[in-house]
Parts: structure tokens; sequence; C-alpha cells
């Protein structure tokens, strides 16, 4: 009987065990939830810098063009407007015209600064699209020999946040070069393969010793480059050597 | 349930019988709490909540009268047996539901063992315990619990299981029908053994009902928190 008794009382013992499992169990898994949890709020907060950066460039775009171009045409048109005399027929016409030529040349660029200004529907349009778009920019400064092939227009395939943060990498990658490299020549590609995103720039500057840069910890942004690549589960390849120019192979599962 | 007693008849014993004995108490404070804690809860489960628990009380109460005056009271138990039955399938199918669609397999074992309990009682009588139906509703709750605890760990979202009523209530029936089904295989032997004065069934159905209506009362604490 007191067997009976015995086994009553571990039969009553399983159970509280179990429940006393569980509740570690899911110690666990509230630490599990937490840190998932932590994680989101990190890569909300990078893809909020990333945006930030990506608007903040395209800023800086604007800002570089209304300068350097839509600034200069309009001195000019206001230049040649001041030069009219109305007495010589011939001469004002043509200056007018010019004028008239200028003042388009303007609305032109204008136009070409508000789609950039459209700095997130240009990622929603596509990645094609915003890579073609920065290429356009790097193509249009005149000092670099650009080559391209951007196999991604065609794609109708999206990923926004990825989107996003592959086009600032491709801006921090270009930045990088018209800021170290001195480079002259410059070949962009990128393609669709194996559900994957691959982007290659390859360009002739000057080069530089990749572990170096790394263990500086702050230079050229490299860091951030690899943040970034990481948190979308991506791979970099970097290569690189003093006077031997630099290609960066970029490849991120996709979409 | 503790039941079966073997009451002499007299009077004065009772209002004895009918007044709560060592392991009713815990049934009764377990109805209190629910009351307490329950009585404006909106979701028909924690409704019926109150009502079961006072059928438990009822329960008791007739039975131990019936003991008395008409020497025996097993009928009283078997019917109790399909409250019981209803109930905590109805728990179970309640906070399964959350996370599997289970409503045909709870309908399909509910049918089942009414039909086990019917034959049961048709072919022993209604005054005869019905130890085979509750052995094997004993078995399909213990599945049951222990199948909500792997659909709970399962579960990706983290919930504080402290708080949770769901955790709570499953936990003292698992405790309750696990440590039971020994006791139900082998009803016949135990309720004849004595340990010392007391009933061995006695002792292992009351420590039973203190797991169960404590785990059951602290649920509600945990309801009533979870609806604020």
């Amino acid at each position: 009987m007191s067997l009976i008794l015995l086994a009553s009382f571990v039969f009553l013992l399983m159970p509280i065990f179990l429940l006393l499992y569980i509740r570690s169990y899911n110690r666990h898994k509230k630490n599990h939830f937490l840190e998932k949890q932590n994680m989101q709020q990190r890569f909300e907060s990078e893809m909020l810098q990333t945006r930030i950066e990506v608007q903040d460039q395209t800023m800086q775009s604007i800002a570089t063009e209304l300068h350097d171009n839509v600034g200069q045409l309009l001195s000019l048109t206001t230049l040649t407007l001041n030069s009219v005399n109305l007495n010589d027929g011939d001469k004002a016409k043509k200056k007018i015209d010019n004028s008239l030529s200028l003042v388009n040349k303007s609305i032109k660029e204008l136009r070409e600064l508000a789609k950039l200004l459209h700095g997130e529907q240009l990622v929603e349009n596509g990645i094609g699209h915003a890579i073609d778009q920065e290429i356009n920019w790097l193509n249009k400064t005149g000092a670099y020999e650009v080559k391209t092939n951007n196999l991604l227009i065609e794609k109708q395939i999206a990923s926004p946040d990825k989107d996003l943060i592959i086009l600032r990498l491709l801006q921090e990658i270009i930045n990088n070069i018209i800021k170290h490299a001195q480079a002259t020549h410059i070949q962009i590609d990128s393609y669709l393969e194996d559900n994957a995103l691959h982007l290659k720039v390859i360009e002739n500057g000057i080069g530089f010793n990749p572990e170096e840069i790394k263990a500086r910890k702050s230079g050229m942004g490299l860091n951030s480059i690899y943040k970034r690549i990481e948190m979308i589960n991506g791979k970099l390849a970097l290569n690189s050597a003093p006077g031997e120019g630099t290609s960066i192979s970029i490849e991120i599962p996709y979409p | 349930m503790t039941g079966k007693i073997n009451g002499s008849f007299d009077i004065s014993n009772i209002i004895k019988y009918i007044s709560p004995s060592a392991s009713s108490y815990a049934e009764l404070l377990c109805l209190g709490f629910a009351i307490y804690f329950l009585s404006k809860d909106k979701a028909p489960f924690w409704r019926i909540t109150i009502w079961y628990l006072i059928v438990v009380i009822l329960t008791e109460m007739i039975g131990k009268y019936c003991a008395i005056t008409y020497r025996i009271n097993l009928f009283v138990y078997n019917i109790y047996s399909l409250f019981e039955l209803s109930y905590v399938t109805y728990g179970f199918y309640t906070f399964i539901k959350q996370y599997s669609n289970v409503k045909k397999w709870i309908i399909g074992i509910y049918t089942a063992i009414i039909l086990i309990y019917i034959t049961f009682t048709i072919m022993y009588g209604i005054n005869v315990y019905n130890a085979f139906t509750i052995s094997i509703m004993s078995v399909v709750f213990v599945i049951c619990g222990l199948f909500y605890f792997y659909l709970l760990l399962k579960d990706e979202n983290y919930i504080d299981l402290k708080f949770h009523p769901a955790f709570w209530w499953v936990g003292g029936a698992l405790i309750f029908y696990f440590g039971s089904t020994l006791a139900n295989f082998f009803d016949d032997i135990i309720q004849q053994k004595f340990l010392g004065k007391y009933n061995t069934r006695d002792i292992i159905y009351s420590t039973l009902n203190f797991f169960l209506y404590g785990f059951w009362a602290y649920s509600f604490i945990c309801r009533a928190r979870q609806r604020k």
C-alpha cells in the first residue's frame, strides 16, 4: 500500500518537475525573444541611418548641382541678357536666343534635380534604376571613364530594405573612389544570379592595403559597409593593393 | 473528488457531513476565488468555471448526504463525472485552440469517452464506480495537457507564464490527472487500505485536490489580472 502511495507521490512530482522545466525553458525563450527584439531594433535604427545617409547624399548632390550647374547657367543667362543692345536687332536676337537656350538647359537640369529629390522613390522604382541613376551622376562629372553593365533594370523583383542598403553601399563606394582613389577608369557591373544580387565595382586608382584600413577602424566608411552587408546576410570581397586599383565584389541574397 | 464515504445513519451526523470536509475546503476556497475574480469575466469558459465549481461543491454535499441516507453515493460521483468530462474538455479546447485547430479531435474524443461511459453504465449500472471511464478520461486529459505545453513551448512568442492563466489551469489539471492515474488504476485496492486512520484514496485525492484547486484559484487571479 505504501508502494502505491509512493508511486502516486512520484506521479505527482513528475508533472511538477515538468512545469518547472517549462518555466525554465520559457525564461530562455524570453532571453531569445529579447535578443531578437534587440536585433530588430538595431536593424531598424541602421535602416533609418541608411535612409538619412541616402537623403543626405541626395541633398549634397543637389547643392553641388545647383551651385555648379544651374547657378552657372542662370548667371550666364543674366550676363547675356544684360549685354543685349536693343538697337542692334540682329545681335540682340542672337543673344536672346542664346539666353533662351540657356534657360531651357537650366529647366532640363532642374528636372533632373527634381528626379533626384525623390531619393526614396528612386529605390521604389527598383534597385536597377537607382543604380543607373547613381552611375549617371558619376558619368556627368566627366572625371571618369565609366563602363557599366547593369542587368538589374529589367528585373521586376524588389526588396525595399535591401534595395536601400545596396544603394547606400554603392553611394559609399563611389564616394570613396571620388575622395581617395584618384581613379580614371571605373567599371560597375550588377546582375542577379542564383537568388543573389551581385554588384562589382572595379577601378584603376591608387589602391590601398585593406588590412591596414580595417585595423584603423575609422577609414573610409569601410566598417559601416561591412556592418550593413552583414546585416542583410551578404558577402563582400575586397581586393586592393597600393598602386593596383581596387575591386569590390558584393553578393547579397535577393530578394 | 474524494467521495465514497461509508457513513452510519445518524441525524446529528448529517449536518456534519454536509458541512465541508478537509478536502472540500480547497474546492470551497477555489469557488470563492472564482466568484471574486471571474464573476465579471465575459469569456464563456471562465463564466462556466464558476458554475462548474458550484456543481463540484454540490456533488460533495449530495454525495455525503446520500452516503448517510441511502448508504450509497457512487451514482452521484458517476453523474458528476459527466460534468467534469465536459468542463475539462472544454477548458483544454479553449486553450489549445489558440495554437492549433483541434475542434474535430476534441469533439471526437469527447464523443468516444461519452460512449464508453454509456456502455459501462449499461453494463454495470449507475451504482458501480465508473473507474474505467475515469481512467481513460485521465489519460486523455494528461495527453491534452502535455500537448498544450508542447504547443506553448513550440510557439515563438514569449508569454510571461507567471501570470498566464491557461498555464496554471492546465498545470493544475495535469498534476491532478497525472497524479491520479495510479489511484484510478488501483482504485479497488486503495480504497480498502488505510494509513493509520486515513484512507489511502483520501490521502491521494486530498493532496491532488489541494494542487488542482490551488493552481486553478491562482489561474483565476491571473485571469483577472489579464482582463485588466
